[in-house]
């Protein structure tokens, strides 16, 4: 456990140091600018039909969790390719322990900047459009997190195996393109991992957004854990 | 040195004849196919050349060794730990440098050793007075507080041979290690392990590891091709390089050797004991 937490650190400070804390943060807190400022910047007529601000949020919550995936693909890629990985596992590390402390720190790093972004959500869209309150915004913005973390256990599979820049392309590209396209045309079926952001698309109309968006995150949980079992195995098989 | 000495008595050969294997390969294979079933058997304390043809293949059996790269079969055993068996313990028993450092250039020489002293399980206060020791040692005491990155290749490689050496190994498999550093003080820093230590270092250049090894080993065609005490070298005359090991290989197998040295008898097994 005390390597595990000594590793989470390590990776955390190497996110920092290497600017792509802030990368993810400020994409996650660029995602809620939508939310904050197109509906008073976009008129029906520059944009074709009235914004919806939900569905802008969820779009752009959508691109940023997947640009996190993609730079998690590539940060395991370049662990293995550049020999730290080897040094942690000649250390007497297990393997797994390395996938789930750089799991761990992305899942910090999503925290970190969904926490600022609901609150700028909130703030920007009040109970004008939300008018059940801050609890289902909440919820759904947790479960688009845990979508989120089903697309960094996806990059650090595809980072297992693959080259940095093939693993983030594999990876953040069809990640965005799930999200992104739920965002955009949400089916209403809240047991699919990605339904975390069709719910935060359609909050202001949704029945029932809370029950919605615990399934969603629950799919989406399953859906990181196999793909986070698959990237120990993958991990596990790799030369580093 | 007199024969009361802790190196004298482990030399001694009643000890040497009850100690096992410190490395003991078979029938490791690759699936690239670089190694087609080798059997390799270091006896505690040697400290073996490793060579090989192509140069890349002894990399390849060195990192396996080490847990970084996989084999595709075969037995492998280190320190009387079956390979990758126990992590704890692998971690202990067995250090690794290669010539990729691995080590994030952001941390100083001080962080770098403490945090390889935690990894590996030691207790705090003996973690510190290693770390300190090995900065000594190590001669990067005066960039202990900067960043690695800042100090260059020479410094990145030496706090790697230092972190590989904090738990005080059985075995230390090198690979191209030190090759920054200038070669006096890569040559002192290669002798730090001391006699006791067993040592599996791949090299590219034989030539410049003379004194440092007791025994070489040639991996030609994905097998091994001699395994002998550097002291067979000399007696046919050989020099201590890629062709004089080369050309002890050809005499083992009975092929006329490249450099017409004479024929000389070939060393038992019981002759690669480390002396």
């Amino acid at each position: 456990m005390s390597r595990f937490v000594t590793l989470t650190g390590l990776a955390l400070r190497e996110l920092w140091i290497s600017f792509r804390l802030l990368g993810v943060v400020g994409a996650l807190l660029l995602a809620g600018m939508p939310a904050a400022l197109l509906p008073h910047v976009l008129t029906p007529d520059l944009a074709g039909a009235p914004p919806d601000p939900l569905t802008w949020l969820a779009a752009a919550l959508g691109a940023a969790l997947a640009l996190a995936s993609g730079l998690a693909a590539a940060t395991m890629a370049t662990e293995r390719r550049r020999g730290t990985a080897g040094w942690m596992a000649v250390r007497g590390v297990g393997r797994p322990t390395i996938v789930l402390a750089w799991f761990a720190a992305f899942a910090v790093l999503l925290v970190v900047g969904l926490v600022p972004t609901a609150l700028l959500a909130w703030l920007a869209l009040g109970v004008a459009v939300l008018p059940a309150g801050p609890l289902p915004l909440a919820a759904s913005i947790a479960a688009a997190g845990c979508a989120g973390l089903a697309g960094i256990a996806v990059g650090l599979l595809s980072g297992s195996i693959l080259a940095p820049w093939a693993a983030a392309a594999a990876t953040a590209f069809p990640v965005g393109a799930v999200l992104v396209s739920t965002a955009l045309g949400f089916s209403g079926w809240s047991t699919l991992p990605a339904s975390g952001i069709g719910v935060l698309a359609t909050l202001d109309t949704a029945a029932r957004p809370l029950a919605d968006a615990v399934r969603g995150a629950g799919a989406a949980l399953a859906t990181a854990a196999v793909a986070l079992l698959l990237a120990v195995m993958g991990f596990d098989r790799a030369e580093l | 040195m007199t024969s009361s000495t802790p190196d004298a008595l482990w030399s001694s050969p009643a000890v040497r004849a009850l100690r096992p294997a410190a490395v003991e390969v078979r029938g490791v294979r690759t699936r690239r196919g670089d190694l087609r079933g080798i059997d390799l058997s270091v006896p505690v304390g040697a400290r073996l050349l490793l060579v090989s043809q192509p140069e890349d293949v002894a990399t390849t059996l060195v990192r396996i060794l080490a847990g970084v790269a996989r084999p595709a079969g075969g037995t492998l055993s280190i320190a009387g730990l079956r390979w990758r068996e126990a992590a704890d313990g692998w971690g202990r028993r067995v250090g690794y440098v290669g010539p990729a450092t691995g080590v994030y250039p952001w941390l100083s020489p001080r962080e770098a050793l403490s945090l390889a002293a935690r990894l590996a399980g030691l207790e705090r206060g003996d973690a510190e007075e290693r770390v300190e020791d090995a900065l000594d040692r190590m001669g990067v005491g005066r960039d202990a507080t900067r960043p690695i990155g800042r100090g260059g290749p020479p410094v990145a490689q030496k706090v790697a041979l230092a972190a590989a050496l904090i738990t005080d190994p059985e075995v230390l498999l090198a690979d191209e290690p030190l090759r920054s550093v200038d070669p006096a003080e890569r040559r002192r820093l290669l002798t730090l392990p001391g006699r006791r230590r067993t040592l599996v270092l791949a090299s590219r250049y034989p030539a410049s590891e003379e004194g440092l090894v007791n025994q070489v080993a040639l991996i030609r065609d994905g097998r091994l091709a001699a395994h002998a005490a550097v002291d067979e070298l000399a007696a046919r005359d050989l020099p201590f390089n890629a062709r004089g090991i080369e050309a002890l290989a050809d005499m083992r197998v009975g092929r006329a050797p490249a450099l017409g040295a004479p024929s000389a008898p070939v060393a038992t097994h019981a002759d690669l004991r480390p002396r």
